[in-house]
This record gives C-alpha cells, sequence and structure tokens, in this order.
C-alpha cells in the first residue's frame, strides 16, 4: 500500500508541477475575485450595497402577498412624488423605466429585478397585484416549457410540483445567491478549461517524456498506476471545483452575507417550478459540478490515453466544448432533451428551470445518472485499453 | 533460472522485424550485436512485456512475459531513456522504486545505496532537467538494478558515459551478470566483447551468431564488421 500512495503523490505532483495550471488558477481566482468586487469598485458602490442590503433585510421574513406588494408600491409611489425631478427625463424618454429607477433609489432594485423576472412586461409592474404575480410565474413555467419543446404531460408535471409550494412565497434577502448564479456559467467554463489544461497531458506526457517504456516494464505499471493516476486526476478536478466554488461562494457571503440560504429557490430564481430551498440548490449545484468535474476528468484522461497527445486532446475538448455552445432544435425531441444535458448547461443556473422529464426523472436526476455512468463506464474503458498498451516504434 | 524464447516473432504489415528467434538464456551477461534494423530493440521490447510478439512465447520460470510477476522480475533501461524533468533524482528513483512494488523504507536505503553506486549522491536532491547526459544515463542505469531483477534488460547503456564511467559500468554490469541474466545490446564491441559470457549478432530479425567470445576464432570487432560492414552501426 506504501508503494501505491508514493506512486499517488508522485501523479498528483506532475499535475500541479505544470506552470499552466498555476496561471489558469491564478488567473480563473483573480476573475472570481474581480467579478465580487466590481459592484464595490465604482464610488459609492460599497455604500449602495449596505444601503439595499439594510432595505431589503427590513424586509425579509415577509410574505410576499398582497400587503407585501402594497407596501412596495408605496415605497415607490412615495420616492416619485417627494422626488419628481429625478424622474422627469426618463418620463420623456422612457417612461417604463421610471418604476425601475425609483425602485433602485429607494434601494429596492433587486426585487424590481425580481417582479421583472416573472411579470416580464416593465410596463406591468406598477400596481402588480399577489394574484397577477403567482399567475405570472405559473404561465412563466408553462410557456417556457411550450419553448423548450416538452410535453403537456412533462409541463403538468412541474405545474403540479409549483402548486405544491406553500404561498404566499416568503421573501428573503438572498443576493449573494443571486449574484453567485450569475457566475455560476463562468466557474463552469474556467473548470472546464483547467480541468483540460491540468489532465490532458496525464497519460500522453509519458509518451512525451518517453517514459511510458519505462512504467509499463514495471510490475504495478498496467493497472496499479492507471487507476492511480485515474484516481489523481479526479482528485484534482475536485479540488479544483471545490476551489472555484469555495472561494467564489465565499467573497459573495462576505459582500452580500449568508441570508437566504433556508429561503425558496424562487427568490433568486423566480420562474422556477422547483420545491426546494436556496441551501438545497447550492448543495445540488456543489455535487453537479463535482460529477461532471469527474466526467471531465476521466475523458480528458481517456483522450489523453487514446490520442497520446495533450494537444490534441486539448484540441478535441475544446471543439466538444464549443459545440455545447449551440442549441440542438426542440423538433429533434430526444436529442434536444438530452442536449440539454451537456456539460456547460449542467453548470447554468438554468438548470433549476428546465422541465424536460426523462421518464420519472427530472433533468438533475437524469444528469447524475448520465455523468456517474459515463464516467464509470469510461473509466472501466480507459484501464481495459491502457492495460493492452504497447510500445511500438518511436 | 532460465529466459525462453520459442519462435518468437514480429511482424509489422509485410515486414518482419524479428523472426522466429529461439533461444535459452542463463544468467550471465549476453551480448546483443546488430546494425540498425537488425530487430535488437523490437526482441528487447518484447522480452520486456511491453510489445507483444505476433507469435511465438517468451517465459521465465513459468512465467509469461505479460504477467505482472515477470515484470517484477525484470530490469529495463531503454535506448531512449526518459524521466520527469521536474522530478529530483531521490524523487524519480522513489516513483520507480514504487513503481516496481518496492516498500517506501526498504525504497529509501535502496535509492540512496545506488545513487552512491552510480556517483550521483550529490545531485540527488537536483531536478533532473539540470542533469548533463551522462548523469542521467548513470540514473537509469540506476533505476533499472532497483529491484534486483532477475532479467536485466539494456539497450544502448553506456551512451553518454565517459571512459572512466563506461569501465566502472562494466564492472557493475559483470557483477550483476553474477546473479541474474543480463542482455546488453551495443554498437561498442568492447563493451561486451570482456564480460559477455554469450554474444547474440542479429541481422534481418534473425540470429545470425550465438555463442561465446571463446567461441569466436577471431577477433568479435572484426567479425562484427564482416558482417556488417558498410552499415550503419546501431
Amino acid at each position: 500500500m506504501s508503494n501505491l500512495s508514493v506512486l499517488y503523490k508522485a501523479e498528483l505532483k506532475k499535475i500541479y508541477s505544470k506552470k499552466a495550471v498555476w496561471i489558469a488558477t491564478v488567473l480563473g481566482l483573480f476573475i472570481i475575485l474581480l467579478v465580487g468586487f466590481t459592484n464595490l469598485s465604482a464610488d459609492g458602490a460599497k455604500a449602495y450595497v449596505k444601503y439595499q442590503e439594510d432595505t431589503l433585510t427590513s424586509i425579509s421574513g415577509q410574505k410576499m402577498d398582497a400587503a407585501f406588494l402594497e407596501e412596495y408600491h408605496s415605497r415607490i409611489e412615495k420616492e416619485l412624488e417627494e422626488h419628481p425631478e429625478r424622474y422627469e427625463n426618463i418620463y420623456a424618454n422612457d417612461p417604463d423605466a421610471v418604476y425601475m429607477n425609483a425602485s433602485a433609489n429607494v434601494g429596492m432594485d433587486a426585487l424590481y429585478d425580481h417582479f421583472y423576472n416573472v411579470i416580464r412586461n416593465r410596463s406591468e409592474i406598477p400596481g402588480m397585484t399577489d394574484e397577477e404575480f403567482y399567475a405570472a410565474m405559473r404561465s412563466d413555467i408553462e410557456h417556457d416549457g411550450l419553448v423548450m419543446g416538452c410535453t403537456q404531460e412533462e409541463i403538468d408535471t412541474w405545474l403540479a410540483i409549483y402548486d405544491g409550494i406553500e404561498k404566499p412565497i416568503t421573501y428573503s434577502y438572498a443576493l449573494a445567491y443571486v449574484n453567485l448564479l450569475d457566475v455560476l456559467f463562468l466557474i463552469g467554463w474556467g473548470l472546464v478549461l483547467i480541468i483540460t489544461i491540468a489532465l490532458s497531458g496525464v497519460f500522453a506526457d509519458e509518451k512525451t517524456y518517453r517514459t511510458d517504456a519505462l512504467v509499463l516494464a514495471s510490475r504495478n505499471g498496467r493497472i496499479p498506476i492507471c487507476m492511480i493516476k485515474i484516481a489523481a486526476g479526479i482528485t484534482f478536478a475536485l479540488l479544483q471545483t471545490i476551489l472555484f466554488l469555495g472561494v467564489c461562494f465565499g467573497v459573495m457571503c462576505a459582500f452580500y452575507g449568508v441570508t437566504g440560504w433556508d429561503a425558496m429557490i424562487q427568490n433568486v430564481i423566480p420562474p422556477s417550478p422547483w420545491n426546494i430551498t436556496i441551501g438545497k440548490m447550492v448543495l445540488i449545484y456543489m455535487g453537479l459540478a463535482l460529477l461532471v468535474g469527474i466526467f471531465f476528468a476521466v475523458t480528458n484522461m481517456i483522450l489523453s490515453h487514446l490520442t497520446k497527445s495533450a494537444v490534441a486532446t486539448t484540441a478535441i475538448h475544446a471543439a466538444i466544448v464549443f459545440a455545447g455552445l449551440f442549441n440542438v432544435p426542440t423538433k429533434l425531441g430526444l436529442v434536444a432533451k438530452l442536449w440539454q444535458l451537456r456539460p456547460t448547461m449542467a453548470l447554468y443556473y438554468g438548470t433549476f428551470c428546465n422541465t424536460y422529464m426523462y421518464g420519472k426523472l427530472n433533468n438533475i436526476q437524469m444528469s447524475v445518472v448520465i455523468y456517474a455512468g459515463l464516467a464509470i463506464i469510461l473509466t472501466a474503458v480507459l484501464v481495459l485499453s491502457y492495460k493492452k498498451s504497447q510500445i511500438e516504434s518511436r | 533460472m532460465e529466459l525462453i524464447l520459442d519462435r518468437v516473432t514480429k511482424q509489422y504489415s509485410s515486414k518482419i522485424a524479428v523472426d522466429r528467434i529461439s533461444a535459452s538464456l542463463q544468467p550471465g551477461v549476453i551480448g546483443l550485436l546488430g546494425a540498425n534494423g537488425a530487430g535488437k530493440t523490437t526482441l528487447m521490447r518484447m522480452i520486456c512485456g511491453i510489445l507483444k510478439p505476433s507469435s511465438g512465447s517468451i517465459s521465465f520460470e513459468g512465467m509469461d512475459a505479460s504477467d505482472e510477476m515477470y515484470r517484477d522480475a525484470l530490469g529495463y533501461l531503454p535506448q531512449d531513456f526518459g524521466y520527469y524533468p521536474n522530478f529530483t533524482g531521490m524523487d524519480f528513483l522513489m516513483y520507480m522504486a514504487a513503481l516496481k512494488g518496492i516498500d517506501k523504507k526498504s525504497a529509501k536505503n535502496k535509492c540512496r545505496e545506488l545513487l552512491k553506486t552510480v556517483n550521483l549522491e550529490d545531485a540527488a536532491n537536483k531536478k533532473i532537467k539540470t542533469y548533463s547526459g551522462g548523469m542521467k544515463q548513470r540514473l537509469g542505469i540506476a533505476q533499472a538494478v532497483l529491484n534486483d531483477p532477475k532479467i536485466l534488460i539494456l539497450d544502448e547503456p553506456t551512451a553518454g558515459l565517459d571512459p572512466k564511467e563506461r569501465v566502472r559500468f562494466r564492472n557493475l554490469i559483470a557483477e550483476l551478470g553474477k546473479d541474474a541474466i543480463v542482455i546488453l545490446s551495443t554498437h561498442i564491441v568492447s563493451d561486451i566483447e570482456h564480460i559477455a559470457d554469450r554474444v547474440l549478432m542479429m541481422k534481418d530479425g534473425n540470429i545470425i551468431f550465438d555463442g561465446s567470445s571463446a567461441d569466436i576464432h577471431e577477433d568479435l570487432e572484426e567479425l562484427y564488421l564482416k558482417e556488417f560492414g558498410g552499415m550503419d552501426n546501431e
């Protein structure tokens, strides 16, 4: 066992001794911090964050019912009455933007955004009632499902889940999580990039450094070293995912506080039909990100073994990830449904608005089955293929 | 202790690199001579179990060359010895020891001892990328004998060594040949003529001479030049 631990540490050392890995990690963390600090870099921004936090915290914990909306409207009306000069130009140029600007001035722009994401029409926000708000939320779920090409049965399944949510929903200040969701997509891409840079050479570098013959001719040079390389690669992917998500989560909570963990997901993703809290959403997301990280690690390593080239592995991965930028037309049915589970989509918060059903499984349950299944199958293929490795002519 | 090659053949599409070679090898130093393309490296790779023969078999004490325990008895220094540039000499030997299944504690002592033997004690904690060609070759020799192999395969082991190191290396090989089957491929006839108990000469995938230096009624180098005259040596 002790010699296997030496091999495991050595394989990790090989991965971490690449300069490109450190550069990409530092750059990734820098971008996370930059995004976190952006709001505070402008003059007065820090003061505004505090003002908004105080305002929204004061209404946090209230049910989003008729009284809550009346309170919101009355605050905006009061602002418009007391400071008409602030809105003269806006009235003239874009009357629908008045409410939005007034919301910002009373420290409630996050609440305005929340309403807008449900109503999706600025002119309907002034005077909006709680009944209209929840009806719009239900309608959004139905509409989004139809746009995605979901069957009525699928939509009905999610509407039933939505109907099961206790209403009125309790409002909670949750800006840390709203901002966290905004950067998750970026983090997902960053992780894909770093995992590819780090692991594309796990097997290919043995040929590059001409150490493959030495390794394969040794007692532990077949299945044991292959398993250890895979374990080291997966360890790297998991550590990197935890580092990026942890730093991002820490930065957002440091700026906006941790309030909102126990609030309903609709506080941060208003049209989501999921009946879970924000905290549960964060945990599900993190679990999914770790699983996708493992999947990416394994696909990188199998490509590294098959192509025997770190450059080719990176290029193939980049092409696959690039293809993920495009959508498949919904008329393609099952293909479009499966395409919605691609890694870059799984690491996007829209995954909590996906109303496809895969048999009895929802998209996240299906993602777990697919990514875990593929990771296991590809690992087995890699081990069996590596076991048969030969050193042909150089 | 016997390494048996039974009609070992390697064929690449229309070219036969090694053609039905059979031999029984006992402990001692076996010199393998041959020109470029003679099939020496292909044969050595097959003996190491890293290249599967198209037909025929290689076995040692009942174990096939593809067996894990066969590899446990093996030490190998390839012609194009590779290394991890960011590892120190000590790191590299510890890694190789772990690959060979040697436990950590024994490995540390063995690595220190071998670094001393190959005169790399002072450079043990320096990164291999800073080593000279000769130092790298000595490190390669050290890793090959880490597990006290019963079969030691050395492909052009003296490349890059200075004359003093060459003599030192020859003595080391002669010593190892007392208890192990040492197969040494070289284009420098003098490397093997005084230490090889047996000489195998290869040409076009076949063994054209198999005997001891004493069996040759002329100088080994002259015989070599007669067989491969006008051809580039490997």
